[in-house]
C-alpha cells in the first residue's frame, strides 16, 4: 500500500494506492492518526486506486473515523470502485463514514461545509 | 425494487395518468381481440348456433380479463406481477381442432382444462430448472418468440391468410398501418407514443374502407346484434379422451416454454439491472397462465397464453405499468356483454393484423439479441444457441417437411418457437454432462501471496468464460477467506483453495487443518469491530457469508472445509 497526501485548501486529501488488509492496516492507522493530530478541519480519503479492503482494513477505517470525531475533524471517503463500494454497503460502513462517488463531488460538498 | 430502464416511460410499479392507462389498455385490447378468431374458428368447426358462438366469444373475453389480472398480481404464489396480458394462443389450434372434430366443444373444453392443469403443475418445478435455462438460452427463446410472431405477421402481410389473395390494396393498407405506427413510436411523445399501435390500427381500419378491404355488409351484421347480451351457459359440457392426452400435453409444454420466454422478456424490459431470469417469480406467472387455460377449458373456451405481441407492445410504447393490466381486464369484462364490439375486432383486416404483428416483434428481437450477447459463449453454448435458432428457422423455411409429421407431435414442430426451444433445452441438458471444472491453489498461511490468489481466480474465470462481476465477488471471497483463516484459525499446514465452475454456479472452497471459522448472520456493530478482540474475525465471517449466494462450514475432526457458492 502506498499513501500520498496533498492539501487542497482546508482539506487534506490522502490517496490510497493498493491493498488495505491485515498487513497494511496498522500503517494506515498510524499515518492517518498523525495527520488528524495536526488538527485539519477535513481529511478526505481518495480510494479510486484502492484494490482491496479486508475486515482488518475496515476496522482501520472505523478507528480513524472515531479519532477524527474526537479531534473535531470531518472524515470522508471518495472514489470507491464498484466492487469495494459493494462490500462497504454490505458491511454498512456507508452509514458510519461519509462517502462520495467522486473526488469532484466530495470537494464540492466538503468545501461548501 | 428494480431500476427502471431509461426507455421506459412508466415502469411496472408506476401509476400513469388515467388517460394513458385508458388509451394504453384500449390499445392492448385491440391487439388481443384479433386473436378471438381462434375460438371463432372452433365454433365454426363445431357447427354451433350463432348465439352459442357469440357466448363463446364473450366468455373468451372474460377469461382474458381473469388471466390478465392473475398474471399482474404482484404478491402470492400466482402471477408474475408484470403487464403480460393473456391471449387466445395459436399453440392450442392443432389439438383443439382435433378435439372439436372428435367430440365438439365439450371435448375441447375438457382437454383444454387438462392442458391448463398440466401447465400449472409444470410451473411448480420451474425454479428447480434454473440450470436448464441459462440466460443465453432464455435469449434464444425470446428471439424465437419474435421470429414466430414476426412470421405470422409476414404471412398476414404477404398472403392475407384469407380466401382472397393479397393484392396491392392489401399491401397499401399494411404499409400505411406500419409506417404510421413506426413514426409515432419513434417520434411520438407521451400519450402518442404510448398509443402508437392503437393509432396505427385505427388508421389501418380507416384506410381499409376506401380500399374495399372492409365492406358495408360486414358492418350491417354488427348492427343486427343486440346492444347488450349475457353470455349463455346452457351449452357447457365437458368430456375427456385419452387419445388426445399427448397432443394436449405437448401444447401445455409449448405454452409453458412460451410463457417462460415472454415473462423473461417482460422482466428484462422492466429492469435496467437485469442479470438472469427470476424463475420463482416467472413460475408464479406460468402458474397464472396454466390456471387461466384450465379456466378456459372449464368455460368451454379456447386455450390461452401470455401474449407475445403485448410484451413487445409494452417495450415499444414504454409503458409497463401493471395498473394497465387491471384496466385491460375491466375493458374486456365490459366488452364481453357488448357482442357488436367483439365482432368488430374480429373484422380486423389481415393487412392491419400483419403490420401490427411485425411492429411488436421488433422490440422482442432486440430483447433476445441483448440477452444472448450478455454472456461469453464457449463451444457448448455456441452450439446450443446456434442450433436452436437455426432449427427454429428451419420450421419456417421448410413447412412442407414439418407438416408431414404425425399429428400427435404436430404441436412440437408447429412453430419455430416450440421446436427451436425444445432443441435448445435438450442440447443444453446434454452438454451439462462433464461440464464441471475445478482448479486448486495451495497456500502457505505464513507467506500469503494475495496477488497469486487474485491471478488464480481471474485466470480461471477467463478460462471458464464466467461473468466479470461474479469473478470479482469470488476473488474477494478467496482473499478474505485465506486472510481470516491465517489470522484467526491457527491453521496447521497449507490451505487448499479451490475454485470450480459448471456454467451456472461458481464455487470457492478452502480446506485446512485448524480451528473452525464462524460465519455469523448478524452484522457486528462498529464499536464491536473496532474495540473487541473478535471484531475483525466476526466482520470477516459476516462479509464472507453475505457476499456469497450460499455459504457453509463443515468440520471433520480437525479438518475444516469452508464453501461458498455464487450463482452465475
Amino acid at each position: 500500500m502506498v499513501l500520498s497526501e496533498e492539501a487542497v485548501g482546508d482539506i487534506i486529501v490522502v490517496v490510497i494506492d493498493g491493498r488495505l488488509d491485515t498487513h497494511t492496516a496498522d500503517r494506515f492507522c498510524d499515518r492517518l492518526a498523525e495527520l488528524l493530530r495536526s488538527g485539519p478541519p477535513c481529511v478526505m480519503i481518495e480510494a479510486s486506486r484502492l484494490s482491496y479492503v479486508s475486515s482488518a482494513g475496515f476496522r482501520a477505517l472505523l478507528i480513524t473515523a472515531k479519532l477524527a470525531a474526537e479531534m473535531g475533524s470531518r472524515l470522508a471517503v471518495c472514489g470507491l470502485t464498484a466492487p469495494i463500494r459493494r462490500v462497504v454497503e454490505l458491511g454498512g460502513f456507508h452509514e458510519v463514514i461519509e462517502t462520495f462517488a467522486s473526488r469532484e463531488e466530495a470537494m464540492a460538498k466538503l468545501s461548501a461545509g | 425494487m428494480t431500476r427502471k430502464p431509461a426507455n421506459l416511460q412508466y415502469g411496472v410499479d408506476d401509476v400513469p395518468p388515467a388517460s394513458i392507462i385508458f388509451v394504453n389498455a384500449l390499445q392492448f385490447v385491440a391487439v388481443l381481440a384479433g386473436f378471438l378468431v381462434f375460438p371463432l374458428i372452433m365454433t365454426r368447426e363445431a357447427h354451433v348456433s350463432p348465439a352459442v358462438a357469440d357466448s363463446v366469444l364473450s366468455w373468451s373475453m372474460i377469461i382474458l380479463a381473469i388471466g390478465t389480472t392473475l398474471q399482474a398480481l404482484p404478491k402470492g404464489p400466482v402471477g408474475s406481477g408484470y403487464l403480460a396480458p393473456s391471449v387466445m394462443t395459436a399453440v392450442y389450434v392443432s389439438p383443439s381442432l382435433e378435439a372439436v372434430r372428435l367430440g365438439g366443444l365439450a371435448l375441447m373444453g375438457g382437454m383444454t382444462a387438462f392442458g391448463g392443469l398440466a401447465e400449472a403443475a409444470m410451473s411448480r418445478s420451474l425454479h428447480r430448472l434454473r440450470s436448464l435455462l441459462p440466460p443465453e438460452l432464455a435469449g434464444v427463446v425470446i428471439l424465437l418468440v419474435a421470429v414466430s410472431n414476426g412470421m405470422v405477421g409476414y404471412r398476414y402481410l404477404l398472403t392475407s391468410g384469407a380466401a382472397e389473395p393479397a393484392d396491392v390494396r392489401h399491401w397499401t393498407v399494411a404499409l400505411i398501418t406500419l409506417l404510421v405506427t413506426m413514426a409515432l413510436s419513434v417520434w411520438g411523445k407521451g400519450i402518442v407514443r404510448a398509443s402508437c399501435a392503437l393509432l396505427g390500427m385505427i388508421v389501418g381500419y380507416l384506410a381499409a374502407i376506401p380500399a374495399g378491404l372492409l365492406r358495408y355488409h360486414e358492418f350491417q351484421q354488427l348492427a343486427a346484434l343486440p346492444a347488450v347480451q349475457l353470455p349463455r351457459v346452457n351449452y357447457f359440457a365437458w368430456s375427456f379422451d385419452a387419445v388426445l392426452i399427448v397432443p394436449f400435453l405437448i401444447a401445455a409444454l409449448a405454452n409453458t416454454l412460451k410463457a417462460v420466454a415472454l415473462l423473461t422478456a417482460a422482466e428484462k424490459f422492466a429492469d435496467a439491472d437485469w442479470v438472469r431470469p427470476d424463475l420463482k417469480r416467472i413460475g408464479g406467472g406460468v402458474l397464472a397462465d396454466g390456471l387461466t387455460t384450465a379456466l378456459s377449458g372449464a368455460f368451454c373456451v379456447f386455450g390461452a397464453n401470455v401474449s407475445a405481441s403485448s410484451v413487445g407492445l409494452s417495450e415499444a410504447t414504454g409503458v409497463a405499468s401493471r395498473v394497465v393490466a387491471y384496466a385491460i381486464s375491466a375493458i374486456f369484462v365490459v366488452l364481453a356483454f357488448i357482442p357488436g364490439v367483439v365482432r368488430f375486432f374480429t373484422l380486423m383486416p389481415a393487412a392491419v393484423i400483419g403490420a401490427t404483428f411485425i411492429f411488436t416483434s421488433c422490440a422482442i428481437v432486440k430483447g433476445g439479441i441483448e440477452t444472448i450477447a450478455s454472456r461469453m459463449l464457449d463451444a457448448r453454448r455456441t452450439l446450443v444457441v446456434g442450433l436452436a435458432i437455426l432449427t427454429g428457422l428451419a420450421v419456417e423455411a421448410f413447412p412442407v417437411f414439418f407438416q408431414a409429421v404425425p399429428t400427435s407431435i404436430e404441436p412440437l414442430v408447429d412453430s419455430p418457437l416450440v421446436l427451436g426451444t425444445f432443441v435448445g433445452f435438450a442440447l443444453n441438458a446434454a452438454f451439462r454432462i462433464g461440464a464441471r471444472r475445478r482448479a486448486v491453489l495451495t497456500i502457505d498461511p505464513h507467506a500469503i501471496d494475495f496477488d497469486a490468489i487474485r491471478s488464480f481466480m481471474e485466470g480461471r474465470g477467463g478460462l471458464w468464460g464466467a461473468r466479470r462481476d461474479v469473478i470479482t465477488r469470488a476473488t474477494f471471497a478467496a482473499q478474505q477467506l485465506v486472510e481470516v483463516i491465517a489470522e484467526n484459525c491457527r491453521p496447521r499446514g497449507p490451505i487448499a483453495l479451490s475454485g470450480s465452475f459448471d456454467e451456472f454456479d461458481l464455487a470457492v472452497e478452502a480446506r485446512y487443518t485448524g480451528d473452525p471459522l464462524e460465519l455469523p448472520e448478524r452484522r457486528p456493530a462498529p464499536d464491536e469491530i473496532r474495540d473487541s478482540e473478535d471484531g475483525v474475525r466476526l466482520l470477516a465471517g459476516f462479509l464472507l457469508r453475505h457476499n456469497a449466494d450460499r455459504a457453509s462450514t463443515t468440520r471433520r475432526g480437525e479438518n475444516c472445509i469452508v464453501h461458498f457458492q455464487f450463482h452465475h
